[in-house]
């Protein structure tokens, strides 16, 4: 037997993906912002011995083919062979989901409909005829509430049972799509055309709705009672400093760094002493000994130590996405975003960043205007990634450990005030152009699935640990190599390779206060990843040459890491450096990115220059700046 | 003979690392997709099919 190919579509924040998950077992992931779909997503299950297949098409409003979205959908609608085109409606917003319809069935496309979330209807008091819905539009209907067993059998159940082909529009659909056939053929402008179509299906809709849908006496809903006081016009933006400062207590102070503090000390205490005395007992030669423990452990080790960080804040992050929060920052933000050229749909793709780069850079596909994809694109790699934190973790641990969170979180403004500074500037300059519209709809606040949040949590996190153990490793061993050695041999740390390298970028650094040689390579290691910059940090600072002695909690991480550092760096230049690294070149994958989707070697060579420039001056700021105040 | 056995497995490994290195960089694969990506679990291709 055939596989039965389904596909999903609908309106953004329908639990589409909630669906498709369901059904296909795929990890994708459940989110509540709109439009977090960018690409189709293929998944896989059998039922009754039948193999079907699963295709998950981004979150649309309309299909006029006007954004990236659009076009994906409508394309692949009209040109692929299908058995089952599902309609996934949020039955609560069920008006408004069914315009998506309306125009699926102009384009001559029969609609298994979903009339999913039940539960959040019957909740608002909105009654739907099933049968009398399917007698209005001809086409098949069956009720879900996505994250439900039932629910999904059910929808097996009638995919495998369900002949779409005996399915016809009803009357009242054909006599919509012949007035709309007539409207497109009269000789009205293409604006009033539109507008007549509009106001049809609205028509169409508005009957629909009388015959087969009871609104009932549809109150204030507990996300209206809730966004009265999270999205309002003056509480919103204290309220969002307020929770993003608290994850950064949470992952800094209260929970990640005592975890971070407790796998440093085993590590870089506990595991390097084992090894390496179990190594000299094996009689492992002293550079093996050196390479295994100075820059394997040392360097790998320096970046496995974050990992309790990374996972809290990424706990917290997926924690708030599922609970439909973080759509309404795009709303709360729109405002500001707006003064920069940008729309809130901007702050999407852009909050992907704060996780990895590469992800956020495709995300800007998503965007309406090339305006918006390209500006889009450039101020991304401002923002603190998940590789960017251990160095600002590793520097606010050691230099301000009374304020660490706080210095963290300052380096977090810093990316975003300079992200938009510099959207600000790229939209009066190199992409000028009308304003774009912004349509986003504010998910309902649901308690988050917490499978589904430490299924993401790990997700993300797992990332971290495979480059540990791959890139971060090779790394280690190739810059342990080039700390130890130079052309004519074995040789002493300061005549090595990599001291050479350092030093030449280290010129570069000169009124910034960190133009080491160690500072430099740290640098010039950071643009293969951003995590390679602790992990040289690592090796270069010798973590196997500290006391054991001197782990005492939360100043490990750092203290640790020898005193050498602390005197490489004084307070002002720890944070000069911060600052810099927090701002510079972004990695070669995030450049390999850019230079995919903005279109060319140009603008991968454009973003690597004018970050670096803007990063070296910023930094040249705030030393300069630090010390005219006093500071040192 | 410590130091060779403990050489060849160190080479051994960073065979495999260099050779996932490479891999990520032919098919356009990032290990660290720690943003909101859908179904992100460790490559972009899964939720990017374009790259």
């Amino acid at each position: 037997m055939s596989t039965l190919a389904v596909a999903l579509t609908g309106n953004p924040n329908t639990g589409k993906s909630t669906i498709f998950n369901e059904l296909t077992g795929a990890r994708q992931k459940i989110g509540n912002w709109p439009g977090v779909t960018v690409d189709k997503k293929v998944g896989y299950t059998r039922y009754k011995d039948r193999a079907i297949s699963v295709v998950d098409l981004p979150g649309t409003y309309s299909v006029n083919a006007r954004s990236p979205e659009e076009k994906i959908v409508i394309d692949y609608l009209m040109n692929t062979k299908l058995d089952l085109v599902v309609d996934v409606v949020d039955s609560s917003n069920i008006e408004r989901n069914l315009y998506l319809t309306v125009q699926l069935l102009e384009k001559g496309i029969p609609l298994l409909i979903d009339l999913n979330m039940q539960d959040d209807a019957k909740r608002r008091g909105v009654r739907i005829d099933t049968k009398k819905l399917e007698e209005c539009l001809g086409m098949p209907c069956v009720e879900t509430v996505g994250r439900s067993k039932k629910s999904t059998q059910h929808l097996l159940d009638v995919f495998t049972s369900t002949i779409m082909a005996q399915y016809q529009p009803s009357e009242l659909v054909k006599n919509h799509i012949a007035k709309v056939e007539e409207i497109e053929a009269s000789s009205k402008s293409d604006a009033e055309k539109l507008e007549a179509i509009s106001e049809a299906r609205y028509a169409l809709i508005d009957k629909v709705m009388a015959q087969a849908v009871d609104m009932g006496n549809v109150g204030q809903s507990r996300s209206e009672k809730i966004d009265h006081y999270l999205a309002n016009g003056i509480l919103a933006l204290p309220i969002f400093l307020v929770i993003l400062y608290a994850v950064f207590q949470i992952t800094f102070t209260w929970i990640g760094q005592p975890i971070a503090d407790a796998l440093d000390e085993l590590i870089n205490t506990d595991f390097l002493d084992f090894m390496t005395g179990t190594l000299t007992d094996a009689g492992v030669a002293d550079w093996m000994v050196s390479l295994v423990c100075d820059g394997i452990i040392a360097g790998v080790g320096a970046v496995l130590t974050f990992v309790p960080l990374i996972f809290v804040l990424f706990f917290c992050l997926s924690f708030l996405d599922g609970t439909g929060y973080m759509a309404r920052i795009a709303f709360i933000m729109d405002p500001i975003m707006r003064r920069c050229g940008l729309t809130g749909k901007g702050l999407m793709p852009l909050m992907m960043g704060f996780g990895c780069g590469v992800p956020a850079i495709m995300g800007a596909r998503a965007l309406d205007s090339e305006k918006d994809r390209m500006v889009s694109i450039l101020i991304t790699p401002f923002l603190t990634c998940g590789a960017k934190l251990p160095i600002m973790a590793l520097f606010a641990a050691m230099f301000f450990p009374d304020n660490a969170a706080n210095v963290v979180f300052a380096m977090y403004i810093i990316g975003v005030v300079m992200a938009i500074v510099v959207a600000k500037g790229l939209g009066a300059t190199m992409f000028k152009d009308k304003g774009s519209t912004f349509l986003l709809e504010l998910p309902p606040y649901r308690m988050p699935d917490m499978k589904s949040v430490l299924l993401e949590t790990w997700d993300k996190g797992k990332g971290y640990l495979v480059k540990a153990g791959t890139i971060i490793f090779a790394a280690s061993v190739l810059l342990w190599v080039m700390s130890n050695y130079n052309f004519s041999g074995p040789c002493e740390i300061e005549d090595s390779i990599l001291a050479t390298l350092g030093s030449w970028m280290s010129v570069l650094f000169t009124f910034q206060g960190f133009d080491t040689w160690e500072a430099g390579a740290a640098i010039l290691s950071g643009i293969m990843a951003k995590e390679t910059v602790v992990a040289t940090i690592g090796i270069l600072y010798g973590v196997a040459d500290v006391s054991t002695e001197a782990g005492d909690a939360l100043d490990s991480a750092a203290q640790m890491m020898g005193t050498d550092m602390a005197t490489a760096f004084t307070t002002l230049s720890a944070l000069a450096f911060m600052v810099f690294s927090q701002l510079y070149t972004p990695c070669v994958t995030a450049l390999g990115t850019i230079k995919k989707e903005a279109g060319g070697w140009k603008w991968m060579i454009f973003s690597a220059v004018y970050q670096f420039a803007i990063a070296w001056f910023v930094a040249l700021l705030v030393y300069q700046g630090g010390r005219l105040l006093g500071f040192e | 003979m410590a130091t060779f056995i403990l050489g060849v497995l160190l080479l051994v490994a960073l065979f495999f690392a260099v050779r996932h290195i490479v891999r990520n960089f032919r098919d356009g694969k990032e290990d660290c997709c720690g943003g909101s990506c859908p179904g992100c679990s460790g490559s972009c291709k899964g939720c990017h099919p374009g790259i």
